[in-house]
């Protein structure tokens, strides 16, 4: 008995002690982590389920192969002049972003890696080169030493794209998925017909902690 | 000449007095809302954000609502899985409270909400959007399948985005479900491209309830009279599109609810069983002492005795109380109008009535904030009480 006593006792001591008292810590005294750079085609520590860089990076980099690829596009000659802007490309998602994160990796992508089969032209660029233009006419500054034009260049092909979702929910479980379809198009400035058309498209899925939900 | 010079310095004196300490208490409370974000760290990181960015928004400080809303959405956003606070919350030993505050569903909608103005402010009309229908996801969240989804200002606000990006298909397509919800609500006619919004009374309140606090209950905010809302110079009445509590109130039970009832369980399980094994072991030992005459020994009563008072400090070490902190400089309800945009006046007074749309006694009006986005359009925005009034 005196066994059973001698066991029991600091068991039940320690117990007490143990439960009694939680200790109740408000503050995330977490040390902390250094900076660390992450690939921005991988998923990083942060994740959602909306867009994200490494989507950025996939889906530009298929579009610019895709887009090189077609002879429309990058087999003429003289090199047809195409606009990659975010002007026509819509965010009917429930995802906020900057679109320009998008059309401006594709834009710039493609410029460096169509080597002259493509012209991009700077639309977005348009009110610094009038205004450049009108200080080189009205003589405030020279012509500069390139050339000079009677207008600005037009556009044969202008890019336009539509980011929509589908989004489910399983309240029971939590679980939340996106379904993200993103569609890119390269218009004819003249005709209106679609030469080019890519897709890209990813569905992710989380579930939330229970006591978040 | 001197009278009259003396009554109009007066009367500049008594307006800049009376906008003054608005202007310096909502300076005062955006700092103190700051503060708290420093002091109180990670486990109200997402609630002081929202209070502060309350309070930045009314000022018409975008950049800080900004900020503050971002931070607050991106915490939201991200998904808890595996999470430290989140592990311990659900464990025995620590409240609900533990966890790092994401807030309820109908606070985590409002908070896409306000961020979704700030984006109509600046014209940005397709993230607006996107942050509607992200406040309509969190709705969904209800247990109740009649009232999933039924956030009916979100669907009005994702038609109205659509609706001034020239999306008419997706406009009529929101508001066309908004009608199943809102029968008598008018769809905003096509020159319409200015929106009134008025919040009025306060937030909805959280209480923990039950016998071990375990319940999370909801009040409407107290001692406030003002239901209705007009314009002042037109008498034109906002539709009440929204009741704040009714959506904080009718989500149903939560999830998390089947683990603090569990947690219940066990605290009255513990302690009715130590106080079994206490009152069984006293009860012993004095009979054994009755009979005997002698003194009972500690072994076998003191083992019982032991082993109930184990069973007791379980009990009472178990947490189980339900997490009250809530967005307290939320409102209570949510009012709208539309109109053409060259009918707003930059000058528009909003007055606040009672439920049945007469003049309260004590009279309430307030100064809207009026935009004019870089597309011309309008979004007036007051409230009845200030932001920076909470707790």
């Amino acid at each position: 008995m005196k066994i059973l006593t001698l066991i029991t006792t600091p068991l039940a001591i320690l117990a007490m002690a143990g439960c009694a008292s939680a200790p109740y810590n408000p503050a995330n005294n977490t040390a902390g982590r250094a900076t660390v750079y992450e690939d921005v085609r991988s998923s990083g520590r942060v994740q959602g389920i909306g867009i994200e860089s490494q989507d950025i990076a996939s889906m530009t980099d298929k579009m610019m192969r895709d887009m090189l690829a077609n002879p429309i596009l990058a087999g003429r000659s003289p090199s047809p002049r195409i606009i990659v802007d975010s002007e026509y490309f819509r965010n009917e998602s429930s995802s906020r972003i900057n679109k320009n994160l998008i059309t401006d990796r594709l834009r710039i992508d493609l410029n460096r890696a169509a080597n002259g089969r493509m012209v991009f032209v700077g639309r977005h660029f348009s009110d610094m080169v009038a205004k450049e233009r009108d200080l080189k006419r009205s003589g405030m500054v020279d012509g500069g030493t390139i050339r000079s034009t009677a207008a600005q260049a037009g556009g044969d092909f202008r890019l336009g794209g539509r980011i929509a979702s589908l989004d489910a929910l399983d309240p029971n479980s939590g679980t939340q998925s996106r379904w993200q379809q993103i569609t890119f198009e390269m218009v004819d400035l003249e005709l209106g017909t679609i030469v080019w058309s890519g897709i890209y498209e990813m569905k992710k899925s989380a579930q939330n902690d229970i006591i978040y939900r | 000449m001197r009278p009259i010079f003396l009554a109009s310095t007066l009367a500049t004196v008594l307006v800049g007095s009376f906008y003054a300490p608005l202007a310096a208490a909502n300076d005062a409370a955006l700092a103190s809302a700051q503060q708290r974000l420093q002091s109180e760290g990670e486990r109200n990181m997402v609630l002081n954000h929202m209070r502060a960015g309350t309070i930045a928004f009314e000022a018409s400080n975008h950049n800080a609502a900004e900020t503050h809303f971002d931070a607050a959405l991106n915490r939201i956003n991200g998904f808890y899985a595996d999470d430290e606070q989140a592990r311990k919350a659900r464990s025995l030993w620590y409240s609900e409270g533990t966890k790092n505050f994401l807030g309820e569903p109908y606070e985590r909608a409002m908070a896409f909400y306000y961020r979704g103005l700030l984006d109509l402010q600046k014209a940005d009309y397709e993230n607006a959007r996107a942050s509607f229908k992200s406040a309509l996801i969190q709705d969904s969240f209800a247990e109740e399948e009649q009232d999933r989804a039924d956030f009916a200002l979100m669907l009005f606000l994702e038609g109205w985005a659509s609706h001034l990006n020239g999306d008419s298909i997706l406009a009529r397509q929101a508001w066309d479900e908004l009608k199943t919800m809102r029968p008598d609500f008018v769809v905003p006619a096509a020159n319409h491209t200015a929106l009134i919004l008025a919040e009025s009374g306060k937030a909805p309140r959280k209480l923990a309830d039950g016998i071990g606090h375990n319940l999370l209950v909801y009040r409407r905010g107290k001692r406030f009279k003002e239901q209705r809302v007009k314009v002042a110079s037109s008498g034109t009445l906002l539709y009440p599109m929204e009741d704040i509590y009714l959506q904080a109130s009718t989500r149903g039970a939560r999830p998390i609810d089947s683990v603090l009832d569990g947690q219940i369980r066990f605290k009255k399980t513990n302690a009715k069983r130590g106080t079994v094994l206490t009152d069984v072991a006293t009860g012993a030992a004095d009979t054994f002492s009755y009979i005997t005459g002698e003194r009972a020994s500690t072994g076998v009563f003191g083992a019982m005795q032991l082993a109930g008072t184990v069973a007791l400090a379980f009990s009472s070490g178990a947490r189980a109380e339900a997490d009250t902190r809530y967005w307290d400089n939320l409102s209570d309800a949510v009012h709208i109008t539309t109109l053409p945009a060259s009918e707003v006046s930059d000058e528009l007074t909003l007055e606040y009535l009672n439920s049945k749309a007469s003049a309260l006694r004590e009279p309430i009006s307030t100064k809207a904030v009026v935009t004019r986005d870089p597309r011309g359009n309008v979004l007036a925005w007051a409230r009845s009480r200030p932001a920076v009034e909470y707790r």
